[in-house]
Formats: structure tokens, C-alpha cells, sequence
């Protein structure tokens, strides 16, 4: 076997070489297809890091009426408490939302000065406990409110509810996309390494004839099969350092206080996953056209 | 050594090529398969290889049923029989030397552990001088040494031939019979397939005659007619 595996890397290199026409093919289609998966999983990473709590964050806040009473105030707090869902509900006074909003406005003192009186309502800002911030969360809260007169209104859950679906859609459709061009890649190794076989057939008939076994015949195929997949993994690593210094980097340049790079040693993790991927792409493609095959 | 019985073989599409045939050949012994065009030798050999499976019967080679040898283990069984194709089976991208230390290197023998044995056979076979030679560039004679060669590089206990005289002159195909004297006399079960009349009865071996895919006669030191 250890005697072997020289024999097994020139095989591989000599077939690479004839028939690197159909190799390229291969190696830049699971290159795009790669390149992708780690963008996405690059843009991913960065969004989660930055927007992770978004749904936390995203202060769900119950308005309420200005004429009740505190003994309605509080049955408002206590009905939200009573949500397993809710970690936190803060009360935000009529004064407190007024003296928030003159904080946020500080630059433009024209408008302050339209102002008459208090026209903000008072509120409770809803947290939910890690885990449950999702819509179904919201639907809850909603739902248990939805009778309350001291209510007004509930915000943030719209905008929040989009949120989580253009998140899921957009999942969904980076996660087919990259399953095709993972697919197309896949077929176009299949495809490189039956031409390989083609080419090499009556060696083959030979090489049974004389007594090598299977997996010695496997083998450089096999190889072959991974080098395309590493390739187009190295390739689609290439086309991701490009993107990280003229798309990232420029953007994190663009809006200064919002950080839109991975770190080196996340990006390394994407690389490795890169070339796992590739290698398992390029294995499987050449175990399967060789599955029909060495039969006698 | 070789244990054949009852062995049956239809074609696809009805051809009968072997038909009941049984056969004990011993070890070390020296065996010519003659019988006309079309009558079954080269089926046999195949057979024999586990290159075709027989349609009835059973074949043991090295007192294993060869029949019931897993998928994994017809390699092995392979390396125990060197055969000489009726097609030569040579490499035409490879030398000489390459297609037999080929042979080698295919059961997991690396190339610099073989130079000596690959250049003895070669010897052995009288193409000491030709190794970097390739196929086109040799004869049809040389070309069936070279076959001869790399069937006898791993010394296999049987050594199996298939028409191996075929289109050589009478000279050349004296000494591709001496070659394989010297080989049997080395230890080797040794089965040539032919028509060769000639040769055949100037070596008085052990004679099989097939016809239409039967055994029609075995004799001991005979000759190819009656
Ligand atoms: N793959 C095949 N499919 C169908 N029929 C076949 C096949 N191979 C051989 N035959 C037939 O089987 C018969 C025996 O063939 P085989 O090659 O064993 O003959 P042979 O004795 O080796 O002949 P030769 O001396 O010409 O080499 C022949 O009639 C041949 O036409
Ligand atoms: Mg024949």
C-alpha cells in the first residue's frame, strides 16, 4: 500500500495532464460553486455577528393610552411578564420617552421647539429570552394584548417579522443555488473522470489481467477526482481573498463604525471547509463513475 | 493444479464453446490445448482467469473453486497465473521494460524494488538488449516475448498461453518452446493453447484436443493429429 502510493500520484498527474480540457471544466465550475458557499457563508457570519441580537435588540415596544390608570399600567406589565417567552419588560415613561427623544434630536433644536407639551405616549420595551426571539414570540405577545384597552398600539413586530422571512428566503435561495452548482460540479468531475477511464480502458483490462486489485485501479482516479476538487477549493479561495479586499474591506472603509470583515482566523475556517468540501465533491464524483465499473 | 468439471459455456446468444468439459492437470506438468479455429481454447484460458464465468460447472485452481471466489479476491488468484495473451496486452505508451515492470507494479511492487527481476525475465526472454524499446518498434515475435515476460516476471505457479506461436516463423517459435521448457522445468504448470501442428508434435508434451467445445482426446506425450 505505502509502496503504492507513488504510483498512485503519477497515475493521477499523467491522467490530469491528458485530460485537463474536461478537468478545467470541472475545477472552475465547483471553483464558482465553492466561491459562493464561502461568500455566503462569509456574508452570513458578518450579518449574524452584526445583527445576531437583531431580534433582541429590536425593541418590541407596547404603547400605551394616556389616560390609565397605574393599576392598568401594571396589569399591562404583569400580562407580559406572564409570557414564558418575555425576559424583560421596562417601563418607558411619558417623561422618559420625551427625554430619550431631546437626546436623539439634540442636533436639530428647531424641531424641539415645535413641540407643545408631551405628545409621547408611555411604553413597555419587550426583551425576549435568548432562543425565543422570533415571531412566534411576537404572535404571542400580540395575541395576549390584543384585548387590553390600555393598549394602543404594539410596533416592531412588523418590521422585525420581514426580517426573519427575507432572512429565511434568502437562506433558501443561497442554500439551492449552492446545492446546484455543487450538483453541476459534482456531474462535471463524474464526467472528466469516465473520460479518464475511457481513455485508459484497455490499460485497465490489463491491469485486472495481471492481478491488481480493484482499489489499486481505484485509486489515481480517486486522486484525480480530489485534486480537481482541492483545485477548484484553492480557486474559489483565490476569488475570496479578491472579494475580502475590494468588497469587504472597501465597504468596512465606506461606513467606518460598522466592521464588515471576518477575522483571519474565521476566514481560515472558511478555507478549510472550502477545500473539505471540494475534496468530498471530488471523491464522491470519482467513486461514482466508478461505481459501474471493475465488474470482471 | 487445474481441476476442471462438467464446465459448460454458452455465449450470449446461444454459442456453445465449451461443452462438459473435464480436465485435471498436475502440478508442474507441461499441457498443449490444440483443436481447430473456434473450438473452445481461448474460452477456456478465460475461464480459467476468471474472465468469463462458465455457465455450468466448476473450476479449481490450487484446490480453491474458482467460482466461488468473492468479487475482492480474483486479483489474487490472478497473480497466481501468468498468462501470455493471444493479443500480445501490451501498452503501446509504455516500453519494454515498463510493460513488465508494469505487471509488478500493479500488485503493489514499487519500481526500484523490481529493476533486477524485471531485467532478468527480460533476459530470460533474450530482450536483454531492447528494454527501452517500444512496442511499435519491436517485432511481432519480440512483442510475444515481451507478453511471455511480463506473464513470468512474478513466477507464478501456472503459466497459461494462448496461441502464443501464432503468425511467428518456424525459428522464433522454436524458441519461444525451449522458453517455455525452461520455465516448466523451473516448476511452473505450464498450458500452451494452439494449432501449431508442427510444434506440438516435435515436443511431445502431454496433448488436450478440443472440438466444437469438448475434451476429444488426452495423451500423454502425443502428438497434435492422430
Ligand atoms: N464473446 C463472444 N461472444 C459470442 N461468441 C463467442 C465469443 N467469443 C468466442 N465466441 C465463439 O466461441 C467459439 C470458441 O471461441 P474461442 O475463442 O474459444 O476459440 P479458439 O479455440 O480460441 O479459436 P482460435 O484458435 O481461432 O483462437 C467460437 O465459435 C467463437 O465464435
Ligand atoms: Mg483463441
Amino acid at each position: 500500500m505505502i509502496n503504492s502510493i507513488a504510483y498512485y500520484f503519477r497515475e493521477a498527474f499523467v491522467s490530469f495532464k491528458r485530460n485537463w480540457i474536461m478537468s478545467l471544466a470541472a475545477i472552475s465550475t465547483v471553483a464558482i460553486s465553492l466561491f459562493m458557499l464561502g461568500f455566503f457563508t462569509i456574508v452570513a457570519l458578518i450579518f449574524s455577528a452584526k445583527f445576531g441580537g437583531l431580534e433582541a435588540e429590536a425593541n418590541i415596544n407596547v404603547y400605551l393610552k394616556d389616560d390609565i390608570s397605574v393599576a392598568q399600567t401594571n396589569a399591562v406589565n404583569r400580562t407580559i411578564k406572564s409570557i414564558p417567552e418575555v425576559q424583560s419588560a421596562t417601563y418607558i415613561s411619558k417623561a422618559e420617552a420625551l427625554r430619550r427623544f431631546k437626546v436623539r434630536m439634540k442636533d436639530s433644536p428647531g424641531l424641539l421647539d415645535a413641540l407643545s407639551g408631551n405628545p409621547l405616549p408611555a411604553s413597555f420595551e419587550v426583551k425576549f429570552k435568548t432562543g425565543d426571539q422570533n415571531s412566534a414570540s411576537i404572535d404571542k405577545l400580540k395575541a395576549s394584548l390584543k384585548t387590553n384597552k390600555a393598549v394602543d398600539e404594539i410596533i416592531g413586530q412588523e418590521v422585525v417579522r420581514r426580517l426573519f422571512a427575507i432572512a429565511t428566503i434568502a437562506r433558501w435561495i443561497f442554500i439551492t443555488i449552492i446545492a446546484l452548482m455543487v450538483f453541476a460540479g459534482m456531474t462535471l468531475i463524474i464526467n472528466a473522470i469516465r473520460l479518464a477511464i475511457y481513455a485508459r480502458r484497455k490499460e485497465i483490462e490489463i491491469m485486472r489481467l495481471v492481478g491488481a486489485s480493484n482499489w489499486f485501479i481505484r485509486w489515481p482516479f480517486v486522486i484525480e477526482g480530489i485534486m480537481s476538487g482541492f483545485l477548484g477549493a484553492l480557486a474559489a479561495t483565490l476569488l475570496l481573498l479578491i472579494a475580502n479586499s475590494q468588497l469587504f474591506q472597501r465597504i468596512e472603509t465606506m461606513v467606518p463604525f460598522m466592521a464588515f470583515t471576518v477575522s483571519t482566523s474565521t476566514f481560515l475556517y472558511v478555507v478549510l471547509g472550502l477545500f473539505t468540501v471540494g475534496g468530498i465533491i471530488g471523491a464522491g464524483g470519482s467513486l461514482f463513475a466508478l461505481r459501474r465499473f471493475l465488474k470482471i | 493444479m487445474i481441476k476442471m468439471r462438467g464446465v459448460t459455456k454458452t455465449y450470449p446468444g446461444g454459442h456453445l464453446a465449451l461443452d462438459n468439459v473435464n480436465l485435471d492437470i498436475e502440478k508442474g506438468e507441461f499441457v498443449f490445448l490444440v483443436g481447430p479455429s473456434g473450438s473452445g481454447k481461448s474460452t477456456l484460458v478465460r475461464c480459467l482467469l476468471k474472465e468469463l464465468e462458465p455457465t455450468a460447472g466448476t473450476i479449481f485452481v490450487a484446490g480453491r473453486d474458482i467460482g466461488r471466489l468473492s468479487q475482492s479476491k480474483v486479483p489474487y488468484l490472478r497473480r497466481n497465473i501468468g498468462c501470455v495473451f493471444q493479443d500480445f496486452k501490451l501498452l503501446p505508451n509504455k516500453t519494454v521494460y515498463e510493460n513488465v515492470s508494469f505487471a509488478l507494479e500493479v500488485i503493489g511492487k514499487p519500481r526500484y524494488m523490481t529493476k533486477n527481476q524485471v531485467e532478468d525475465v527480460l533476459k530470460l526472454v533474450g530482450l536483454g538488449t531492447k528494454m527501452d524499446r517500444y512496442p511499435n518498434e519491436i517485432s511481432g515475435g519480440e512483442m510475444q516475448r515481451v507478453s511471455i515476460a511480463r506473464a513470468f516476471v512474478n513466477h507464478p505457479p501456472i503459466l497459461l498461453a494462448d496461441e502464443p506461436t501464432g503468425n511467428l516463423d518456424p525459428v522464433t517459435t522454436m524458441g519461444l518452446m525451449k522458453l517455455f521448457n525452461r520455465i516448466n522445468r523451473l516448476g511452473t504448470t505450464v498450458v500452451v493453447a494452439t494449432h501449431d501442428k508442427e510444434m506440438v508434435d516435435s515436443m511431445r508434451k502431454r496433448v488436450v484436443a478440443l472440438e466444437a467445445g469438448r475434451v476429444v482426446r488426452d495423451q500423454a506425450r502425443g502428438v497434435y493429429g492422430h
